[in-house]
């Protein structure tokens, strides 16, 4: 019982996001990511609260999406200003 | 034989030289027919050579239509400068029903007219479009308007173009 | 009646204008055909012969004028343009306009389209990433007054023509083209040293398509001056009727109200 209400704690999918209420969440997908590599260059690795964003691009986005993304920005090709 | 009386006959036509071609072509013909002219109101464009404009005679000035116009264009003009409607683009004027024994005369310059009837009264009906020819009896399927041609053409050779 | 039907029994019953047997129709298909198979050509990498394109282009200014010459000589000389005829073409070519205003609104379409929501691949920004849009208050801004002027010298070019005022027409006219040409080569020059180009994302595509299409537009436009200033030049114009010059100043119109727009949404709205 502790276990399932530990692991309901623990996994969880990302539920509404009131900013994107449009049936298409590619623009969601993006803004986590791009979130997410922001509050790292800003805050630091190890910074707790930055993991939600990793935790929602990683559950929603496309996984070919994600992987020519961080190629981009490997190379320096990825199309957000601060990145 | 013959050919002796044709090489005579070569050697006795007159030559042209090339050079006299720039002075023939340099001699200004006056070939303008003689009904030629100028028509500055409706009675005297009496034929389609007379309908010339008298041309503008202040060259600082852009003409106006009625100094350059010709052809048909000048006819209008000057029907229109006194006051006369030369083409008839008004609606036919329908104010019985036509009978076969009774029918609409419909004027027309040419042996064969297309006209639209909506019916009698005017309007009655979406319009149909009868061909009515020369001689013949045409009657509208719908109204049972029945129209005749009256023709006021040139007569003989009517369909000359 | 009777004496009016005497009168149009010798000519023709109808004001309008029944055209005789004429090549230029074929000849302009042809032309174009060969036009557009060298344009696509050259936009697929299949050739880059801009002699061949030039002589296309050459050949359809060509036909166009043949075309005109004997527009304006059953026009002028033979007087065959009754007030029907002229009103027919002056309807076909407000038609013709409202093509040109469904084209501007598709292409407005295609840049609100990309503007509005733009896409993940250019960061959902607009303009997109690493595009420099140039200033609105630089070339565009001189390019924008000169259509307004050319506008107004237009209208005066018209109304000393109806005045019959020739060499206020002719210089008005003069003025009017003038302003377009100098629109084209501005723009030209834009075009230059402008640091994106048709390709570079879909910001290029459509700042190109609507700019680039409306300098077209401009070019004939300019053309089709050339060819009234001719006329107006040789008496062929007259204070009442030129239907001719009427058209090529809705033309002229036209383009400035839609330059303003392009204006307005391309560089001061998309930036």
């Amino acid at each position: 019982m502790a276990d399932e209400a530990e692991l309901r704690a623990k996994l969880h999918t990302f539920g509404n996001d009131a900013r994107f209420p449009d049936q298409n969440q590619t623009h969601r997908c993006f803004q986590n990511y791009v979130d997410y590599f922001r509050c790292v260059k800003a805050k630091g690795e190890d910074f707790a609260p930055c993991k939600e964003f990793w935790s929602t691009y990683q559950s929603l986005c496309p996984v070919s999406w994600v992987e020519k993304w961080d190629e981009e920005r490997s190379k320096g090709n990825f199309p957000a200003f601060d990145l | 034989m013959l050919a002796r009386t044709a090489l005579r006959t070569a050697s006795t036509r007159p030559v042209r030289l090339f050079s006299t071609s720039r002075l023939v072509f340099s001699e200004k013909k006056n070939d303008t027919p003689a009904e030629f002219g100028v028509s500055h109101s409706l009675s005297e464009a009496t034929s389609p050579n007379k309908l010339f404009g008298p041309g503008t005679k202040d060259p600082k000035a852009q003409p106006s239509s009625f100094e350059i116009a010709t052809g048909l264009d000048r006819l209008e003009l000057l029907a229109k400068m006194e006051g006369i409607e030369l083409f008839d683009t008004q609606p036919l004027v329908q104010d019985r029903k036509g009978t076969p024994d009774d029918p609409v005369l419909i004027d027309s310059l040419d042996p064969i007219r297309y006209i639209g009837c909506t019916g009698f009264p005017k309007g009655s009906q979406e319009v149909n479009w009868i061909r009515l020819e020369r001689g013949k009896l045409s009657r509208d399927w719908e109204s049972g308007c029945c129209y005749m041609l009256n023709y006021i053409g040139p007569e003989g050779n009517a369909s000359h173009h | 009646m009777m004496q009016k039907n005497m009168k149009t029994n010798l000519y023709q019953s109808n004001p309008f204008h029944l055209v005789k047997p004429s090549p230029w129709p074929m000849y302009l298909v042809f032309g174009l055909f060969g036009f557009l198979l060298n344009l696509t050509m050259m936009m697929h990498n299949i050739t880059d012969n801009y002699m061949m394109l030039l002589i296309n282009v050459i050949t359809l200014i060509y036909i166009g004028l043949l075309w005109s010459r004997d527009i304006m000589g059953e026009a002028t000389y033979l007087g065959e343009h009754t007030s029907k005829v002229s009103e027919g073409l002056n309807m076909g070519f407000l038609l013709f306009l409202m093509t040109e205003l469904m084209w501007f609104f598709g292409m407005f379409w295609a840049y609100f389209y990309s503007a509005l929501t733009p896409s993940v691949e250019i960061g959902e920004i607009w303009p997109p990433m690493s595009i420099m849009p140039m200033q609105a208050t630089d070339l565009p801004l001189f390019n924008t007054l000169m259509l307004l002027m050319s506008g107004a010298t237009m209208t005066y070019s018209h109304h000393a023509l109806m005045a019959r005022n020739r060499f206020n027409s002719m210089f008005g006219l003069f003025l009017t083209m003038l302003l377009g040409f100098l629109f084209i080569i501005c723009q030209y020059f834009e075009y230059y040293y402008c640091s994106y180009t048709l390709a570079d994302s879909v910001y290029g595509s459509v700042f190109f398509m609507l700019t680039g299409l409306h300098g077209m537009h401009v070019m004939t436009g300019t053309l089709l001056l050339c060819l009234n200033f001719y006329r107006l030049y040789n008496y062929q114009l007259t204070s009442e009727k030129h239907t001719g010059f009427n058209t090529s100043i809705l033309l002229w119109h036209f383009l400035d109200v839609a330059w303003l727009f392009v204006y307005i949404v391309c560089y001061y709205w998309g930036v």
